[in-house]
C-alpha cells in the first residue's frame, strides 16, 4: 500500500489514527450504530443509536428529544415508524429534520394486536418510536426485546410529560427536566428556545448518570456546544 | 342475414319496433323490403309471416357460420349476429387475391346454408374499411356470385353515392339533410375541423366512416394470450393479511408474465372465491400502470372491505381461490426511478412491513405526513393514509405549501396536538375570566390557568403572548373558523398554544 504523500511525511499522527480507524476490519456490536446529531453524540457513550438497543425517553420535552434523537438517522436513510403517540403533531417531524418520506405513523388502536404490529415492524423498520402508554405485558416486552436484538432495529420508548418507562429493559434512559422556555415575555415575544437539563443513564458505559444542559431547540436553529455549568456536564445546543 | 327456420318459399319477415329488419327471398320477391313499416309490409304481401327478433337464436345459428370462416383466417371479428369481418391482408394473398378469397368464402357459406336447411342471403364485400365493406356486402347479396370487391382506395368513391342515413345516425342524418347534404360524398367533402366544431366527436367518427375510413381498425395483433394469475389457498384464509400474502405471489407472477411481453396492466379484475362458493369480483383501474405492490394493495382493500364489511355481506367461508385477470394492458413505459438512490431494498422492506400492518389494522391506521398550507400547527402538515412504497410522503402538492400564510403560528412549532379537546379557563389577578375583546385585545393579563381535567388552584402563568386573532375561510359559512391564539408559559415548565373560539378556551397544542 502506498501511503498518501501527506501521511508519509508524518505530518499528522491524527490522520494516521483516523485511517487506522477506517480500515479496521472488525466491527463490534456496539459500533453498528445509527448516527445522531452532534450535541447528542456527546451524551451517548457509543456515539449513536446502537442497533438492537432500547432507549427510554421521559419528562417534559421528551417528544422533542426523541425526535431529535432519530432525526440524523432518518436523514441518513433509515425508516422511522411511530407507534401510538396519536397526539404527535406531524409538523414536529418536519421541524425536527426527519426525512418525511421515510416516516410512518401507526395507530395500533386498543386492539390486542399491538404486540403483533410492533413485531412486524421490528427488523423491517430501523427505528420504531413507541408510546409508553401502550398496554403491553412484561412478557411481551421481553419477547419484543429479544426480537429487537436479533433483528437490529432501535426502539425508542417515549413517555411525554412522565418519568421514562421502566417496563422496558432500556440500554439508555433520557430524562428531561427543568424545562425553561425563553423568548416569551408578558404580552410580547414568542417562544424561541428552551433550556433543559437532560439526565442520561442506562446500562453498561451509560450507567454513570450524567447531567447535561441542552437547548431544545436553540433560538438560531443551529447546533452549538456551550460551556460547563455546575461542574456536571456540557452545555450544548441544537436546533430544530 | 339469417331469418328463421322455414322453407325457402315461405314469405317471412322479422319485424322489430314496427320495422322490417330481415326478409326471406320469397318475401323480397313480393316487395317486402327492409325498413318497411309492418302495415306497409302486410299490405304488399297479405300472407306475410311475421317473426319476432331473437338475438340469441341469431347468434346461435351464426356461430356455425363464424366457425366456417375460421378456416380461412383466425382473426374473425363478430360485430353482431349476421355480420362478421376479418382483415384480408394475410388470407387473400394465400387464396389468390381479394376476389378469389371472397368467392371461396361466399361459396362455402352458401353451401353450408343450403345443406343445413337454413336460408339467407350471403354477401361478401371487401373494402378499405369495415363500414364500406358492410355496405358492399349488402349490395353483394344481389350479385350472382354474392361478391362485391371495392378496389383499394376507392371506398370513399363507392360510399359517396349512399344516402347520409346509411351512417346509422338518424339525428345526424336529419340535420345533414336539412343542411342540403344528401349523400355521403357531400358530407365527406366537408373539412374535418368544421365537422368537429359542429357535430363533436361522434360527428367526426361519422365523417371518418363517410370518407371510407374506419372508426377503428379491426384487430390485427396476435390473439391475446391469457395472463390470468390464479392462487389457490389451502387451508382457506380467514384473515386479510394471510390472503394478501398469497396475493403477493400471484401479483408477482402476473407482473412477471406481463413484463416478459413488455406490457403493463392498467385495469385489473380481481376475483375472490370462498369455500362455500361465494364469489366477489371487482375491477380496479389505475392511471399509470399497476405495479405488483399496487396490485396487492388493491386485493387487500377488496378483501378488507369484504371480510370486515357489514355482516350481511360477509362471506361464510374462508378464501380458497384468488384470480387476477388483467382486463386492460398497454405497452409498459417503465417506471422512472429517482436519480440519487430512489427506491432501495430497505424502502421496499419497510413498505412491505407497513402494508402488512395495514392489513392487520386497516388502511387508515398507517399514515404518512404530508405538507399542506395553513396557519395552525394542525394545518401545516397532515397525516394521509399510506399507499405503497411508490407514494412516499413529504412535500404535498399544491401551491399553498409555499404561500406566505400571514398570521401563522411562529416556529418552533408545538410537538403535541391533544386528541381530545383539553378545556381550560384563564383567570386574571382578581380571579375573573380573561376573554378576547372585539378589537382583538385581552380583557386583562392572564395570571392563572385552571384545567377542567385537573383539580386544585390551577397553575401560575409565567409568560404569555398574544392574542393572535385568526379569521379563516370567512367566505364559507360551513368551514369558517374565527378564533384567537395565545402562547402561555406555565410555572411547571409547560408551554401551551391555547385558543379561544366562541368564548371557550382550549389547548390547541403543547410544546413538549
Amino acid at each position: 500500500m502506498v501511503l498518501p504523500a501527506a501521511l508519509s511525511s508524518s505530518r499528522d499522527l491524527s490522520d494516521l489514527h483516523e485511517l487506522a480507524e477506517q480500515i479496521r476490519p472488525v466491527v463490534l456490536a456496539r459500533q453498528a450504530v445509527l448516527p445522531v446529531c452532534e450535541p447528542l453524540k456527546q451524551l451517548i457513550p457509543d456515539g449513536g443509536l446502537v442497533r438492537g438497543s432500547t432507549i427510554a425517553v421521559g419528562g417534559v420535552g421528551a417528544t422533542s428529544l426523541a425526535l431529535q434523537l432519530v432525526a440524523a438517522a432518518s436523514k441518513n436513510g433509515s425508516w422511522v415508524a411511530v407507534v401510538g403517540l396519536s397526539d404527535l403533531a406531524p409538523v414536529a417531524v418536519f421541524e425536527a429534520g426527519l426525512d418525511a418520506e421515510r416516516v410512518a405513523f401507526i395507530d395500533p388502536g386498543g386492539s390486542g394486536r399491538q404486540v403483533a404490529v410492533v413485531a412486524a415492524l421490528i427488523g423491517a423498520i430501523d427505528i420504531v418510536v413507541l408510546d409508553s402508554r401502550l398496554s403491553l405485558r412484561d412478557s411481551d416486552t421481553r419477547r419484543l426485546g429479544s426480537r429487537l436484538r436479533e433483528r437490529g432495529s432501535v426502539l425508542v420508548v417515549v413517555s411525554p410529560g412522565n418519568e421514562p418507562t421502566s417496563q422496558w429493559p432500556s440500554d439508555l434512559v433520557f430524562t428531561v427536566r427543568d424545562s425553561r422556555w425563553e423568548g416569551l415575555g408578558c404580552g410580547h415575544g414568542h417562544l424561541r428556545s428552551r433550556r433543559v437539563r437532560v439526565g442520561v443513564g442506562g446500562r453498561g458505559r451509560a450507567s454513570r448518570n450524567m447531567q447535561h444542559e441542552l437547548l431544545l431547540p436553540a433560538a438560531d436553529g443551529h447546533i452549538a456546544a456551550g460551556k460547563f455549568e455546575d461542574g456536571g456536564g456540557t452545555v450544548v445546543a441544537f436546533g430544530r | 342475414m339469417i331469418a328463421t327456420a322455414a322453407s325457402a318459399d315461405d314469405v317471412v319477415a322479422v319485424i322489430a319496433a314496427n320495422r322490417v329488419t330481415a326478409t326471406s327471398p320469397a318475401a323480397r320477391a313480393e316487395g317486402v323490403e327492409v325498413g318497411l313499416r309492418r302495415r306497409d309490409a302486410q299490405r304488399r304481401c297479405p300472407g306475410l309471416q311475421i317473426v319476432d327478433p331473437d338475438p340469441d337464436r341469431d347468434a346461435r345459428v351464426f356461430a356455425s357460420i363464424a366457425a366456417l370462416v375460421d378456416r380461412f383466417t383466425p382473426r374473425v371479428e363478430m360485430s353482431s349476429p349476421g355480420s362478421l369481418a376479418f382483415p384480408t391482408i394475410g388470407p387473400s394473398r394465400y387464396f389468390g387475391g381479394d376476389e378469389a378469397l371472397a368467392r371461396l368464402v361466399a361459396a362455402d357459406i352458401d353451401g353450408a346454408l343450403g345443406s343445413s336447411g337454413w336460408f339467407g342471403a350471403v354477401g361478401v364485400g371487401i373494402a378499405d374499411g369495415m363500414f364500406a365493406a358492410t355496405h358492399a356486402a349488402e349490395l353483394a347479396t344481389a350479385e350472382p356470385d354474392h361478391v362485391r370487391v371495392i378496389a383499394p382506395g376507392e371506398s370513399a368513391l363507392f360510399l359517396s353515392q349512399f344516402p347520409v342515413s346509411a351512417l346509422g345516425r338518424p339525428e345526424l342524418a336529419d340535420v345533414l339533410q336539412r343542411l342540403g347534404l344528401r349523400h355521403l360524398g357531400e358530407f365527406a367533402a366537408l373539412k374535418v375541423d368544421d365537422v368537429v366544431a359542429r357535430f363533436g366527436v361522434d360527428g367526426r367518427l361519422a365523417h371518418r366512416l363517410a370518407r371510407g375510413l374506419d372508426e377503428r381498425p379491426p384487430e390485427v395483433g396476435p390473439p391475446p394470450r391469457s395472463f390470468d394469475a390464479i392462487a389457490t389457498l389451502d387451508p382457506p384464509a380467514e384473515r386479510v393479511d394471510i390472503a394478501a400474502f398469497v396475493a403477493r405471489t400471484a401479483a408477482d407472477q402476473l407482473h412477471e408474465q406481463l413484463g416478459a411481453e413488455g406490457l403493463a396492466c392498467t385495469r385489473l379484475l380481481v376475483v375472490i372465491e370462498t369455500d362455500s362458493g361465494e364469489r366477489l369480483e371487482r375491477v380496479w383501474r389505475h392511471e399509470g400502470a399497476l405495479s405488483s405492490t399496487a396490485i396487492v394493495d388493491r386485493v387487500r382493500w377488496q378483501l378488507d372491505g369484504w371480510l370486515n364489511g357489514p355482516s350481511a355481506q360477509r362471506p361464510t367461508g374462508g378464501v380458497t381461490r384468488l384470480v387476477l385477470i388483467p382486463d386492460e394492458v398497454m405497452p409498459a413505459r417503465g417506471r422512472q426511478q429517482g436519480f440519487w438512490g430512489g427506491e432501495t431494498e430497505a424502502d421496499e422492506r419497510a413498505g412491505r412491513a407497513l402494508a402488512r400492518v395495514q392489513g392487520m389494522l386497516g388502511i387508515a391506521a398507517v399514515t404518512i405526513p404530508e405538507r399542506r398550507g395553513g396557519r395552525g400547527p394542525a394545518d401545516v402538515v397532515v397525516r394521509v393514509p399510506f399507499v405503497g412504497t411508490d407514494s412516499g410522503g413529504g412535500e404535498g402538492h399544491g401551491v399553498h405549501v409555499t404561500a406566505p400564510w400571514p398570521g401563522r403560528v411562529p416556529s418552533p412549532m408545538p410537538t403535541l396536538l391533544p386528541v381530545d379537546a383539553l378545556v381550560l379557563d384563564i383567570l386574571d389577578g382578581s380571579g375573573e375570566r380573561v376573554w378576547v375583546t372585539g378589537r382583538g385585545a385581552l380583557s386583562a393579563e392572564p395570571v392563572r390557568v385552571l384545567f377542567s381535567a385537573e383539580t386544585g388552584n390551577g397553575v401560575a402563568v409565567t409568560g404569555w403572548a398574544g392574542p393572535w386573532p385568526c379569521d379563516e375561510r370567512w367566505w364559507d359559512q360551513s368551514t369558517r373558523r374565527r378564533r384567537a391564539r395565545l402562547q402561555l408559559m406555565l410555572a411547571d415548565g409547560r408551554a401551551l398554544l391555547v385558543q379561544v373560539e366562541q368564548g371557550n378556551w382550549s389547548v390547541e397544542a403543547v410544546y413538549d
